[in-house]
This record gives structure tokens, sequence and C-alpha cells, in this order.
């Protein structure tokens, strides 16, 4: 069992001890995490499987829903996460070369652009409802019937949209959580060379989330 | 946590008291625990089981007549969801590697623990509350759609299904959870010396049961989100009059629910794989092909969930796809099969109760397996689908193949586990009253289904009653061994002979710890210098 | 001394992704993105736009995958299960397709389905009055199209909700000839059919038979009465002779081609 020195203030990493070093222990993490994302993507597989059966079942429904969402704020929104992509992979690296204030810095700009994406969603989101484009009978609201009198099945793509926007904004929220409380972690000094495990952990499910977005994108605001 | 236990301590007394059990980390002590909630639930479910057979015993009772259980079709409804809710979730699924396999996993790998050893502890408490989620809808009013949950039934009229929904997808990410420590442990936390081909069957069989629950039951959590989703929010992807479709529920319902069974079987076989060549003084026959075929029938098991469709409404192009893959499963399956018989002959067979599980377990593997292959056929199936030949089949499969062999694991380990030895007179007394009543109360199944007995059915016609006859007595019989072996398995746990480490000479390496083992499960570190069943020149 | 086994492929190096190659797989996901958008919005690619979308999509996957989430320098059992994944998800994709793509187009049992059979069948002169042929003809009907199993050979109803032909009281649509034929063409909810496969010919031979159960008089028509079934009493032949008859039937093969599809 050994531990090292880590950080600017020296806190150090025991490493749990059936585990023989904490490089073993970062690995099997590392492992862990990959199967957890293979887990993700079928989470998400459903949602994805649903929505390829049902666009091609109804092209032109789909496409003229589509037609409503605001591409440009989707754009926007893949930019937010690419950038967010990057800081995290730049907290990683400044983690690995023993720069904490690297770590701060990049974890402070990936958090603001997980805030900066949930924004976004939310002027989606309210503009929806405020379209009457909300599709679920819940809080009151009613789907606007008149909007797609002659394209009924825009409703489908739009409990699509939100179901797979939704979960995906969950996963955000969720990431951001973590980032705060890594960003508590980096300030006490705990990463450095030696032991990065977490950071490396979210960040690679924060690359998840990016990935999952990068496919949502164009499916339902491009060519939806 | 400690690093080394004190002399003369096992996992059982060390750490002391109720509450170190309760935030334990030991994969042991998780193990111990999934074990008993395990049984309580197959008592609970069982119980259930006993109740619809009386119901079966006579057709077309009145309410109040001697042996009329239930006072409708809905109270039977809501009795036949729970029996496949508990014994699906909550029995069978966890049962060989959530029980057995946390105990016996990093034991037979040489490791200290899994490798994530408060995930476990967490996929532990996510089961229980999951469990006890979905056992409490039973008091408010009861769900009866059915262990499979069909749309639009389940979105529209079913009453509390919502909790039980939520309770079958707390349950999944337990499973997942459990089966991502495993792969993880399998591959990082391996003894020196451990090699891939010196690992017992029974560690393939989990890894590949572990592939299974991480990448099929994602698919089961979101899906039945979607249903439970759906009934709060009033529409969803299942509801024709959106444009949705019922159908593409099954869909993603079978995705997970084919894959589980496979959960279920798997374990199973690899329990059958370390018990036959101990109990035959033989190393197994075709190690090689047994680890592939594993993978061979876990791969095919994730493209054949259409089968499970044949008269729902999917096109017969789909079924004719998935009715000819769903044949492919029979290769690996029957390789597993002979390897079994050649391991046995010529060997030097010990019938102890383990073996004799086993011994059983081939016996009602094989037919249930068959039995599969015919429900596979389409024009057959059109003709048997939802009678009772497909409960018949499934109940041998699960029942014949993963009880059993959950039964050989148990009384194998057992002395591992406990440190104490079993009565093995009433252990094979046991063995045999459960093997006969389980043949008795399956087998005329096959053959009132085969002539038109539905299942999930109430009552029915006069022409059935005397296989539903023999059925309840054999249910009966079934339900005294498991009791018999309740009691001389409590006996021995408090008055049992004290076991050696190694009672049954096996070569695996969770016998080279105590019985039972400390905490740390190995005073030495081991090194593992040759393969797990590699039995050569023993006398007889 | 190393307690565990050294087969399994460890990293003893954590490989650090340098400053520039992060920033030039970031500029590069930009640049894609932007192409994405172009390609979609501004390009006219037709139904090509949804492959080239998620190529360029796949695109983008793949050097997020291999450079910030470090894929290309990680071992071969992590690249394999994360890939795995994707394959499984194609697995679902493709099987749940083959069901419900394959699925024929909706269509109503009607239209180019049925055939029309003007001219077949007996006819009869003056087929809105009874006469002896037309009268055999209808109690032929009568037992063909089991009209017996519910109102009884002798018009005797045996099922309770059905009427009783004997009887002048309850008849919902009434009890003229062309109100008989009428409710052989709509049928009366729940459990009386509408009988589509019957000519009007035919409809109006069962009519009289069913009078001949009852020894009350038959109530008297008018013309407004028969038009609305379809049937013109100005004219010898009832306006049925010449008139092409959209008997709806089907082929047997259709029907039971379309029940073993479902």
């Amino acid at each position: 069992m050994s531990s090292k020195p880590t950080g600017t203030s020296g806190v150090e990493h025991h490493h749990a001890h059936h585990f023989r070093s904490a490089g073993h222990e970062f690995d099997t993490a590392k492992l862990g995490m990959w199967v957890f994302m293979v887990q993700e993507i079928l989470f998400f597989s459903a949602l994805f499987v649903a929505f390829f059966i049902f666009r091609q079942k109804y092209y032109v429904d789909f496409h003229e829903a589509s037609l409503e969402l605001d591409w440009i704020m989707g754009a926007v929104n893949t930019v937010i996460l690419i950038v967010s992509s990057f800081t995290v992979a730049r907290a990683i690296s400044s983690a690995q070369k023993g720069n904490t204030e690297g770590i701060l810095e990049n974890l402070i700009y990936t958090l603001l652009c997980s805030g900066g994406f949930l924004v976004v969603k939310s002027i989606e989101y309210s503009s929806k409802v405020h379209h009457g484009l909300f599709p679920f009978e819940i809080f009151g609201l009613k789907w606007n019937v008149e909007a797609f009198a002659e394209h009924p099945q825009a409703r489908l793509f739009f409990i699509l949209y939100f179901l797979m926007t939704g979960l995906h904004a969950l996963h955000v929220v969720v990431g951001a959580g973590l980032f705060v409380w890594l960003y508590r972690r980096a300030k006490r000094g705990e990463f450095g060379p030696a032991y990065y495990t977490p950071l490396e952990m979210t960040g690679l499910y924060w690359h998840f989330v990016d990935l999952v977005w990068i496919y949502l994108f164009p499916l339902l605001y491009l060519v939806g | 946590m400690e690093h080394s236990s004190p002399a003369g301590t096992t996992y059982l007394n060390y750490p002391k008291g109720l509450w170190s059990w309760v935030v334990t980390l030991d994969h042991k002590r998780i193990g111990i625990m999934y074990l008993f909630s395990v049984l309580f639930f197959f008592f609970v479910g069982g119980v259930a089981a006993i109740l619809m057979r009386m119901e079966l015993f006579k057709p077309e009772l009145v309410y109040g007549s001697p042996g009329q259980i239930f006072k409708d079709a809905g109270a039977y409804n809501r009795a036949l969801t729970y029996h496949g809710v508990i014994m699906v979730f909550l029995v069978i699924i966890p049962m060989i590697p959530a029980a057995i396999g946390n105990f016996v996993l990093p034991l037979q790998l040489g490791a200290k623990d899994v490798a994530f050893p408060r995930m476990n502890l967490a996929s532990y408490y996510l089961y229980l509350t999951g469990a006890v989620l979905a056992v409490l809808t039973m008091f408010l009013g009861g769900v009866d759609t059915g262990w499979t949950f069909y749309t639009p039934y389940s979105v529209d009229r079913a009453t509390n299904a919502t909790l039980m929904l939520t309770a079958a997808f707390i349950i999944g990410f337990s499973s997942i959870f459990t089966g991502l420590n495993f792969i993880a442990t399998i591959h990082k936390l391996r003894a020196p010396g451990q090699s891939w081909d010196r690992l017992p069957l029974f560690v393939w069989s989990i890894y590949a049961t572990s592939i299974i629950q991480v990448l099929a039951t994602p698919v089961l959590g979101l899906t039945l989100g979607l249903v439970a989703f759906e009934r709060i929010v009033g529409v969803g992807i299942f509801n024709p009059a959106m444009g949705g479709d019922p159908i593409l529920f099954q869909h993603f319902f079978w995705f997970y629910s084919h894959p589980a069974v496979y959960i279920m079987i798997l374990p199973a076989m690899g329990v059958i794989n370390d018990v036959i060549p101990v109990f035959s003084r033989k190393p197994i026959f075709g190690y090689k092909a047994m680890a592939a075929a594993i993978f061979g029938i876990a791969l095919v098991s994730f493209v054949v969930w259409g089968h499970h469709m044949f008269v729902s409404g999917q096109t017969s192009l789909a079924g004719f796809i998935f009715s000819l893959i769903t044949m492919f499963v029979a290769i690996p399956t029957g390789v597993k099969v002979f390897s079994w018989v050649a391991t046995l002959y010529k060997g030097s067979i010990h019938f102890d109760a383990p073996m004799l599980y086993a011994f059983g377990f081939l016996f009602v593997f094989v037919i249930g397996g068959l039995t599969g292959v015919v429900l596979a056929t389409m024009a057959l199936d059109i003709h048997l689908h939802d009678t009772y030949y497909v409960v018949a089949h499934f109940h041998y499969v699960m029942v014949g193949g993963t009880l059993f062999a959950f039964m050989a694991g148990l009384h194998y380990w057992f002395p591992k586990m406990f440190g104490k030895l079993y009565n093995e007179a009433a252990a094979k007394l046991s063995c045999f009253l459960i093997f006969i009543g389980f043949n008795l109360t399956f087998m005329p199944q096959f053959i009132a289904g085969q002539l038109g007995m539905p299942r999930r059915y109430f009552n029915y016609k006069p022409e059935f009653t005397i296989y539903n006859e023999i059925s309840t007595i054999g249910s009966f019989c079934v339900g005294l061994g498991f009791f018999m072996a309740l009691c001389y398995l409590v006996y021995a746990l408090f008055y049992g002979k004290k076991a050696n480490s190694n009672p049954w000479r096996s070569l695996t390496l969770e016998w080279e710890a105590a019985s039972p083992p400390p905490l740390e499960n190995f005073r030495t570190d081991p090194v593992v210098t040759h393969g797990p069943y590699d039995y050569v020149g023993e006398k007889v | 001394m190393s307690q565990y086994n050294e087969n399994e492929e460890d990293q003893h190096e954590h490989h650090i992704l340098s400053n520039k190659t992060g920033m030039r797989v970031f500029l590069l996901l930009l640049f894609l993105t932007f192409i994405t958008v172009i390609t979609a919005k501004f390009t006219h690619f037709g139904s090509f736009n949804f492959l080239i979308a998620m190529l360029i999509a796949t695109a983008k996957a793949a050097a997020v995958m291999a450079y910030f989430m470090g894929l290309k320098y990680d071992t071969t059992v992590n690249r394999l299960y994360f890939l795995s994944g994707f394959l499984f998800l194609g697995a679902f994709l493709i099987l749940t397709g083959a069901d419900m793509w394959s699925r024929p187009p909706e269509m109503r049992v009607t239209g180019p389905v049925i055939k029309v059979v003007a001219g077949q069948g007996p006819s009869f002169n003056r087929p809105f009055e009874p006469s002896a042929e037309i009268l055999a003809h209808g109690k032929k009907l009568y037992i063909e199209n089991a009209c017996q199993t519910c109102h009884g050979e002798d018009g005797v109803n045996i099922l309770p909700q059905a009427r009783n032909f004997k009887k002048s009281e309850g008849w919902k649509n009434g009890r003229r000839t062309s109100e008989i034929v009428y409710t052989l063409v709509n049928g009366i909810a729940p459990l009386m059919n509408a009988y589509p496969t019957l000519s009007t010919t035919d409809k109006l031979a069962l009519a009289h038979y069913v009078h001949t159960f009852n020894p009350d008089p038959v109530p008297a028509d008018d013309a407004e009465s028969f038009k609305r079934v379809g049937v013109d009493p100005t004219k010898d032949d009832g306006g049925l002779a010449a008139a092409v008859e959209a008997r709806e039937t089907m082929p047997v093969d259709f029907a039971v081609e379309r029940y073993m599809e479902k």
C-alpha cells in the first residue's frame, strides 16, 4: 500500500486495500467507468430506436415538427458542450502535470458551460410550452392541436424530443453537480499526478454526455 | 477497513455487531445478506404459487367451496403477477450471481474483495429497496398486469403499476452495478498464476452473465420508466392514438427479458460446470469449448427476443428471422450438455447432494431446452403460445435449471460459507422429493398446454382436470422438499459438524481459504499453480 | 512482491493529452459542427441529408472518443467494451426495424380489394313485391346466412336480444320491407350485423321471407323509404338489374392472408 503526497497541500491518497497500487486502482476504476458508459449507451438506446422507427414511419410529420425547433439554439448548445469537453480534458491534463490552478480554472469553465447549456435548454423548453407544443398532459398544459392539424404525428415527435433532450439534460445536471464536488476536492489539493481518478472518471462521463448530444442535435434539429 | 483480522476469526464473527453487517463492505457478508433475502422472497413467491395451484386443483369452482382460493379472476391475476415479478426479479435473477457469486467469485479469483465494495453494498440496498416497494404494492391494491406489464393495459387501466414499475427500475440498477462490479473484478483482481485459462468455468459464466446484465438491463429500466411516465403524463410512444405502437413496448421489453433468462441460466450452468468435475474426479471435458459456448449463448441471446412475439402482431418477416436465429442457441447449449456427459463418462462418481442436484439439472434442463426449440418453431408456437406448454417450458429451465443448480451450489459451497456440514441423508431425501415433485408439477402441464389449456387463466375446462390435479399434488411435494431443505440447513448452521477447508477435495482456489474464510479471505496471498479441474490419477 | 496477475493489460503510463492535440481536436469538432449545419440547412442532398448528418456525427463522436476520452491510448479491453455498446444498439435497431419497417401500409379493407359482382345472383321481376320465386330465394338465404341461429327457424328468436319475427312490436327500424332492408344494410348495434356481402336483391328476398313469419299484414311502404336503400319501385327491375351493384366481397385467400399477417 503506497501513498504519495499529491496536490499543493500534500493531501495523501490511500488506495483501497484490495488493490496493489494506486495505479491498479485507477485502471480498475477506468474499466468500471467504461462498462458504466456501455450501460448508458444502452439506456439511451431505446429512445433512439423509437425515434428512428417513428421517423421512418411518419417522415413528413416529423420533418414538419422538427422545423419548429430552433436549430441555432441547438447549434449553440453543441458548441457549448464541445467547449466544455475541451475544458474538462484541460482540467485532467492540468492534474496530470500537477497544476492545481489549471484544474480549478478549467473546472470553472466547464461548470459555466454546463450552466449555459441548461439556460439555453430552458429557453427552448419555455418557448415550446408558450406555443402549446408541450405534448404531455401535466401541469395543466394542453397540446396545441391546431398547430399541427395536418400532421397529427408531430405530437409524437415532440414526445420523443422532450424525452430525449430531457433525459440528456438530467445527465447534464448530474454532471454539473459532480463538477462542483470535484472543484471542492481540487481546492483542498487532493488531485495531482499520482491521483486524479475522480477527475478522469467524471471527465469520461462528461464526454459521454457530449457524445449523446452530438447525435441528438442533427437527429432532432437538422434532419428530423 | 481492516487489513488482517485476528487469528481464529471468520468473516461471520469479525467484525462484530449488527451494525457492522449493515454497513459491511465485505463481499462475503453481502453475499450472505443476498442469500437470506433471496430465500425469503423465494418463500413469498412460492406461497403465491401454491395458492395458484390450489386454485387450479379443480375447474370451475364457486367461491366459498373448498379449494377455491381467489374470489375472482382479478385476484388470481394479482397472484400470478406477484408470483412472476417476485420470482423473476427478486429471486431467480439475483439468486446465483448475487447470492452465491458475490461470496464465491473473489475467492475463486484469489482476490480480497470485489473491485468496488461500496458499489456492491449499494447494489444490495437497491435490491432491498426495490423488493420492499414491489411487495408493498400488494398491500395497496395489487398489480394485475402479469410480470410482463404489456401495454396498453399497463398504461391505461392497471392499478398501482407505477410504484411497481419504479421498484423494478431500482432493482434493475442493482443488477447493473453487480454486473459492472464482477466484470472489473474478473479483469483486474486475479491472483498471480490465475490466468484466463485457469479460471473456473463458474467465473466464466458469471462474466458472461455480467455482460448481459450491463447491456440489457438499462433497456428494461428505460422501458418500464417510459410506461410509468406514460401513466403519469397521459401520452407516450406506446399509444396508438398518438401514432405510437404497443408492440414497440414488447420489442423493448423482450430485448431485455430474453437475455434476462440467460442471466438466470448461465450462472446455473456455471455451478454445474464446477460441481460435475469435483464429484466425478475428472477434468471438465472441453474447457475452451465450454467457455466459448458460454459466450456463444450470451451473444445469441441478444438477437432472438422476437420469439416471444410470434402472435403479437409483428410481421411474419420478423417472426421468421427471430425463429431462425433462436434455433442457433441450441448449438452452444448442446456443446455444454454433451460436454457434461462426456465429463461424467469414466469418472468416479460421488453421489453427494450437490451431484444429485446436478444430475437432476441435466435431466430437467434438457427437457426444458428441447421444448424451447419446439416453441422457437414459429408454426408450432402459434398453437402453443400462451398455453401451459410455455409455462411448463420455462419452469423446466428456470426452476429445473436455475433452481436445481442453485441447490447444487448451495450444498456445494455451504461448508465454505458456514463452516458446517449438513445431514447428507436428509439432503438426499429432500432432493429426491423436489425432483419427483417438480416433474409431477410441470410434466402434465406440457400435455395440458398442447391440448389447449391457456395460461394465466383462473379456471379451465373439465377435460384438463387430471393434469391440473397431478400438477397441484406435485407442487405440494416440491414445497415439502424445500421445507425439509430449510430445516436441515438451518439445523446444520447451528448444530452441524464442523467442516474442514476442503471437504469435497476440490481443486478450485476458494477451497484453499478456511471454512468459513476470514475477513480478508486468504491469510497468505494465494498463488495459482494448476488448472481448476486438474483431477488426475486419483484412486477411487 | 506483486500480488496480482500481471497478465492483464495494465496501463503503466497515463497518457497526457498535449495542449496542441487537444486544441486541434477541439477545432476539428467545431469545424465538423459547422459542416453539419451547412449540409443540413443550406444544401440540398435530399434523402442523403440524413446519412450525411449521421456520418459527420459519427466522425465527431470518433474524435471525442479517441482523443478526449483517450481510447486511442487505452487498452483494447476498454475499447472493445465501449464499441460493443454501439454494436448492440445497432442489433436492437435493426431487428426491431425488421418488424416495424416490414409492416404493410395500413389499408381499409374496401376499395380495390372489393370485387364488383354486378349481374351475379338471381334477379326478379318487381323484386320489391313478394312472389313465389323471391320467397324461395329468401328462404334459402335465411339458412345460408345463419339467420336462424338468432331468429329461429320459425322466426321465434332463440337469442333473447334478437327480434321475434312473429310479433309486431319492438322493430327498431320499422317493419316495412324497405326498413327490413335498411336493417340488413346497416345492422343494429350491438348484436345485429350489417350484411354488406348480400346484394340488394338478396336483402329484398330476405325481407319478404321474414314477413311470412308474421300473421299481421305487411305495413304499406313508400318510394322514399325504398330509395333510401337503393331500390326504385317505379321501375320493374327495381333499378337493380342495370345498376352496377357494388357488392362488397373479399376473396377468401385475401382474407386468410391478411389474417395471417396480423
